[in-house]
């Protein structure tokens, strides 16, 4: 746990409301002589309660971040904290004590999240023993209750079905009540209708015992289903995406996603790779702070001013423009 | 707690194939590591018995000697009060002693009597009291004696001594010193006592004997005799070449005994009381060995020990030769045991090697299970708990049976020490068991593929860990060769091997197998660019696999702990083998040697005429001095010597330079230590010695470290008989021995021959005494030690080389599952494994040969010990057996191979796929 700062003109922190707080997190694998910068400075808030989602392109980080949330893994340089857990600094015994009572993880692949020779009420039972937990019989079958496979109790793994599977790694990764609930593509060897049924435990989880979740997932049906999106490119966060229902003229609900991009600390963000390649933006771009938006334009060598003017600005007449700007605003992209 | 053990005891109900595996591995090892101090034990209590018993009577029992006149008070029994003394005496023998003492008997015995009346031969008697002898013996003629005596009225036979009328007595010859002598029951023997025997003390004393029966005695070689022959057959006393006396016992009544002090009282003439203990070699056990030489060694300090022929002046001696037995013993077993030490850590290796890679294969297939108890959560603790647990309801129970079945299987031996022995298999089994999941325990949780390279290449503090035991190795191996195989003793005690130096070549052996895993890589890395220009795939593929993977060492490992222990058992049989070959060569000197205990043969024995003889040589051997040094000095016919030992290895023990005509001085062979010291011969100059009284000049021409017939380590001159005699024209050499070839090994017909030409000789044959060493308990329990680890040692290696094989397929199996869906055929999959292992294999199986040459060839084994005698032999290493070591092995590889083939093939295609590779 954090020590909190005990003056009350204390500044606040950085992400101290949130549940989750991953600050300028940086993460580094050494390969022979090569250096591989998997997380390059990440930041990423989610508070108490919340269900996220993490996508990106393989190779973008999002199972390392996994792994450093999980416990699994040692950041290389900033902060991570876990409910009140600093990640970077816990020794050996608090890290597997964090690992049994703060998070709980749900891998892919089936045999990653069971251990095949114990039955499903076992494993379940599995992480309370670890523990040391009392009364743990009547809390594993309630587990199993919630996740409707209390007539499979006795069932070892192998006669299970996947999604049968992947609801019992649920119940063990809740057992212990965890703050957190991490899952690596949880849906990923299933089909779409046992996908959306596992995706609906999921949010009975988040919404009936208040865990955050975190899933990392390639599937667009899954990241439709959450409220916020984070998307990871080069080990960074590059975009939130959020998601709102509101209730249309025609009284229908309709989901509405806003896509931003993420500005951290330091100021920076990453524009989306579309906006790149349709300016051809390259190395450097101009920028223009207007009234209530900063722009953005390609550095174009024919656009440069010579007489002294403003560095920054379109390529166009600078007076004409300042008049025009809003509706200059309203047609670019 | 409960719960979480009972989770981890439900892990071993999924994994029965691995589990029930282990439990027979520790099973058998413990059924062998707790029947080895057994059996170790009943070999070595048996080569203890059979190494006494083969001992004669008189040197491996005791007796306590002492020269006084024992009497008597009126109206006591003054051989009682002998009795009396010889049961004050025991009671200082020390009671571990008297613990093998089963029968007792005293002796009493005066000095010689040179019979005055006429005899066939000059002939003395010896009057003895002996309990007992009359159930020991068959009267042949006449009856047993009795106390009777008669004053002899008419002296008239006895030489003109002063001293009155003597006294006779009944006595008791046997019938073969009546038959020699020419005496018979009736006759009356004149006796004066000979004053030349210390015993007599130059006094003089005049007796007789009434001889009133004749004897046959029922078992000459009874313990009960101590080896006295004479009272068989009388001992012929030669005084010179002319002179010659037969002595013989007369037994007397034990009811004369007071008679006999009586008529000696004036001249106070001493008896000989023996008190002799006769030692049961059935109540021997080596495990009480220490401890009984260290009451006999208590026992001589308060005994002073003198030779069987000293005559005893004063107190009480002890006689017998058990402590030299017992030392004897003690050098040759202690080399068995180092030879024994060496050999059992063969099996030991091959046993945790196949132990550990069974735990391997076991742990190996854990770390996906282990990887999700530490991802919920679980402490090191914990799954090292919950693993010992498991270990513990495997090893334990398992360890127990196995005991429990060598205890039953051999019944003879200390339990603690088969317990022991199984607790010790049991707690390595653990130690391998906890140790092989160790690795998934420490192991980073996040994916680790990215740092597989870096984790592959070995850490600076793996190599430095490696230079130390190299190092070591090296370090023990210099100890080795200044200590030997055996540490020191303290006083009293026998010594034993050194717990330190035996591991050396343990230490040798890894140190060696790490060297090759660091050098292997280099010659891989040039066979691999030199197969990469080749256009088909399998070498380069498996070569490449070999230098970059590191895969091969568990193989490397098993592969070479069994060729060099497969080597050094192959040299260590063939060595002892022909140790004995060269033992029986060096004693005997030729096909049939022959000897006799009266220090000369008959000088009209022609050993060519007797039947069945191809060539016979006469030999004359005394001791004499060169200066201070006691030497022997052997004078064979060597012209006859030669064509005895022709086409023998004792051949070339004749040196050309001293045979041939007579010169100035008698060329002779010396041995080394007379050109070494204080009293040192120069080769090519002149010396003189005296033999037999005679005086002559002698040439040293030749250095010798042994002569066939000598006893390894002595000083020796051997001369050529023709050049000594030609010294002495007028004094015949006497023949102390004759060497003889003979037609076959067969000596039973020249024994028969001999009896009749020459009474009392004895025959040895150069076959029967080769058999004798190779069938001694020592040399048998070293070969069949050795065949029996090396048994062991192959089965625990195909065990540990088929784990490993199956481990590496297993491993490789998705590999070859992708390289499959590309192309490869079953057929090229199968040359892949061969090729990747081949030169694995290769290397091993030559380091590990030369290894267990070197091991074999190591100073302070003592092999040559083990057979009793310092006889050099030559390293032998027959390549017929090193080529049945390396088929053995190949068998072995083979089986693996298949095996980890087959595993391969079982990979499912498109599983292997989905799974990825890892």
């Amino acid at each position: 746990m954090i020590a909190r700062p005990t003056t009350g003109h204390a500044r606040p922190r950085y992400g101290d409301a949130a549940l989750i707080v991953c600050d300028n997190l940086v993460r580094i694998y050494k390969v022979a002589d090569l250096e591989v910068v998997a997380l390059q400075g990440l930041d990423l808030l989610v508070d108490p309660g919340e269900m996220v989602a993490i996508v990106g392109a393989s190779g973008s980080g999002k199972s390392t971040l996994l792994n450093i949330l999980g416990g699994l893994d040692v950041p290389s340089a900033g902060r991570v904290i876990v409910a009140g857990h600093d990640l970077a600094q816990l020794g050996r015994r608090e890290r597997t004590r964090y690992r049994r009572r703060v998070v709980g993880v749900i891998g892919q692949q089936t045999a990653r999240n069971l251990l095949p020779y114990l039955s499903a009420a076992e494993n379940v039972e599995l992480p309370m023993i670890l523990d040391g937990r009392a009364a743990r019989r009547k809390r594993t079958l309630e587990l199993l209750d919630m996740v409707g496979l209390t007539n499979r109790a006795g069932h070892r793994p192998a006669r299970l079905s996947g999604g049968e599977q992947q609801r019992v790694a649920i119940a063990v990764a809740i057992a212990n009540g965890p703050a957190v609930l991490l899952a690596d593509e949880p849906t990923g060897e299933l089909d779409s209708a046992t996908s959306s049924e596992m995706f609906a435990l999921l949010r009975r989880i988040n919404s009936d015992l208040g865990t955050t979740i975190v899933v990392v997932t390639h599937d667009p049906l899954v990241s439709e289903q959450v409220t916020r999106t984070v998307a990871i490119r080069d080990g960074r966060t590059s975009s939130e995406t959020l998601r709102r229902t509101q209730l249309g003229d025609d009284g229908d609900h309709q989901v509405i996603a806003e896509e931003f991009a993420v500005l951290d600390r330091a100021g920076r963000l990453q524009l989306p790779r579309a906006h790149i390649v349709a300016l051809e933006l390259t190395q450097r771009v101009r920028l223009r702070l207007e009234r209530d938006h900063v722009g953005v334009w390609p550095d174009r060598a024919a656009d440069r001013s010579t007489d002294g003017a403003e560095p920054y600005g379109p390529p166009t007449d600078r007076t004409a423009d300042r008049g025009d700007a809003a509706d200059d605003d309203e047609a670019k992209p | 707690m409960i719960g979480w053990l009972r989770q981890a005891l439900r892990q071993l109900r999924d994994e029965r194939v691995s589990t029930f595996g282990l439990v027979g591995l520790v099973l058998v090892t413990s059924f062998v590591a707790a029947a080895a101090p057994r059996v170790f034990e009943r070999v070595s209590d048996d080569a203890l018995r059979r190494d006494i018993a083969a001992a004669s009577a008189s040197t491996r029992s005791l007796q306590l000697v002492q020269t006084a006149r024992i009497d008597a008070a009126p109206g006591e029994d003054p051989l009682r009060v002998a009795e009396a003394t010889g049961a004050s005496l025991e009671r200082q023998i020390p009671p571990e002693i008297e613990a093998l003492v089963t029968g007792r008997s005293l002796v009493v015995q005066t000095a010689r009597w040179r019979i005055t009346s006429p005899t066939k031969m000059a002939s003395e008697f010896l009057l003895r009291f002996q309990d007992g002898v009359q159930d020991r013996i068959r009267v042949t003629a006449g009856r047993l004696p009795t106390g009777h005596t008669e004053t002899v009225e008419d002296p008239s036979s006895f030489v003109g001594l002063p001293g009155g009328k003597p006294i006779a007595f009944e006595g008791m010859i046997s019938d073969t010193a009546a038959e020699i002598m020419g005496l018979g029951v009736g006759d009356r023997v004149a006796l004066t006592l000979d004053s030349s025997d210390p015993l007599a003390g130059r006094r003089v004393g005049q007796a007789a004997i009434d001889i009133v029966g004749t004897y046959a005695v029922i078992d000459p070689t009874a313990p009960f005799w101590f080896d006295d022959t004479t009272v068989v057959r009388p001992r012929t006393r030669a005084l010179s070449a002319d002179v010659e006396y037969l002595d013989a016992p007369v037994f007397l009544s034990p009811d004369a005994y007071r008679a006999l002090l009586s008529s000696t009282q004036f001249s106070k003439l001493p008896f000989r009381y023996a008190w002799r203990y006769e030692v049961d070699p059935v109540r021997l056990a080596a495990s009480r060995a220490d401890a009984l030489v260290t009451a006999l060694r208590r026992m001589e300090s308060v005994f002073p020990t003198v030779g069987a022929a000293t005559s005893v002046q004063h107190g009480t001696s002890l006689q017998g030769g058990l402590l030299g037995l017992l030392a004897a013993y003690a050098a040759r077993w202690r080399s068995a045991l180092a030879v024994l030490s060496v050999v059992a850590i063969g099996p030991i290796v091959a046993a945790a090697l196949a132990i550990g890679m069974a735990a391997v294969q076991i742990g190996r297939r854990r770390r996906p299970a282990l990887t999700i108890l530490r991802r919920r959560g679980a402490s090191t603790v914990q799954l090292i708990g919950g693993t010992l647990a498991q270990g513990i309801l495997l090893a334990v129970p398992a360890a127990l049976l196995g005991a429990g079945l060598a205890v039953v299987a051999f019944r003879d031996g200390s339990i603690q020490a088969s317990l022991i022995a199984a607790a010790l298999v049991a707690a390595g089994t653990l130690a391998l068991f906890v140790g092989a999941i160790a690795p998934a325990v420490r192991s980073p949780l996040r994916d680790s593929s990215r740092d597989t390279l870096t984790a592959r290449r070995a850490s600076p503090r793996r190599l430095v860990t490696e230079g130390i035991v190299v190092a070591m190795a090296v370090l023990g191996v210099v100890l080795l060769r200044q200590r030997g195989v055996l540490g020191g003793s303290s006083a009293g005690e026998l010594p034993s091997a050194d717990p330190f130096i035996a591991a050396v070549p343990v230490l040798v052996g890894v140190a060696a197998g790490l060297l090759v895993i660091r050098l292997l890589p280099i010659p891989m890395v040039g066979l691999a660019r030199v197969a990469a220009w080749r256009r088909d795939l399998v070498p380069v593929l498996a070569l490449r696999r070999v230098t970059r993977s590191g895969g091969g060492i568990p193989i490397l490992i098993v592969l070479l702990a069994v060729a060099s222990f497969g080597a050094f058992a192959s040299a260590t049989i063939v060595h002892l083998d022909r140790a004995a070959e060269a033992v029986g060569w060096q004693e005997v000197g030729a096909p049939f040697r022959v000897t006799t205990p009266a220090a000369r043969l008959p000088s009209d024995l022609d050993g060519a005429s007797l039947p069945g003889v191809e060539a016979a040589a006469p030999a004359f051997q005394s001791g004499i001095t060169l200066g201070t040094t006691p030497v022997q000095l052997l004078a064979p016919d060597l012209a006859a010597y030669r064509e005895v030992v022709r086409d023998t290895p004792a051949a070339a023990a004749v040196r050309p330079e001293i045979v041939g005509p007579p010169g100035s001085s008698i060329p002779a062979i010396v041995s080394t230590g007379l050109v070494q010291g204080s009293n040192a011969v120069t080769v090519g100059e002149p010396f003189e010695l005296v033999v037999d009284g005679h005086r002559a000049s002698y040439r040293a021409v030749a250095v010798a470290d042994v002569f066939p017939t000598l006893p390894v380590g002595s000083q020796f001159i051997v001369v050529d008989r023709a050049q000594l005699q030609a010294t002495r024209p007028d004094d015949p050499l006497p023949t102390t021995s004759m060497l003889i070839r003979a037609q076959g090994d067969d000596a039973a017909a020249l024994r028969q021959a001999l009896s009749t030409a020459a009474p009392g000789a004895l025959l040895v044959g150069r076959a029967e005494r080769t058999a004798e060493v190779r069938a001694a308990p020592v040399v048998v329990a070293a070969v069949i030690g050795v065949r029996v680890a090396a048994i062991l040692n192959a089965l625990y290696a195909t065990l540990a080389l088929t784990a490993a094989l199956a481990l590496t397929g297993a491993g490789q199996a998705d590999e070859v599952a992708h390289l499959r869906t590309l192309g490869l055929s079953r057929r090229e999959a199968s040359a892949l494994m061969v090729v990747e292992h081949g030169p694995v294999v290769a290397a091993a199986i030559g380091t590990g040969l030369v290894l267990g040459i070197g091991l074999f060839m190591r100073p302070g084994l003592g092999l040559a010990a083990i057979v009793g005698s310092a006889v050099v032999v030559p390293l032998a290493v027959a390549p017929a057996q090193l080529v049945l070591v390396v088929a053995a092995i190949g068998a072995i590889v083979v089986v693996g191979v298949a095996i980890g083939t087959a595993l391969q093939r079982r990979a499912d295609v498109v599983a292997a796929i989905r799974r990825g590779l890892e």
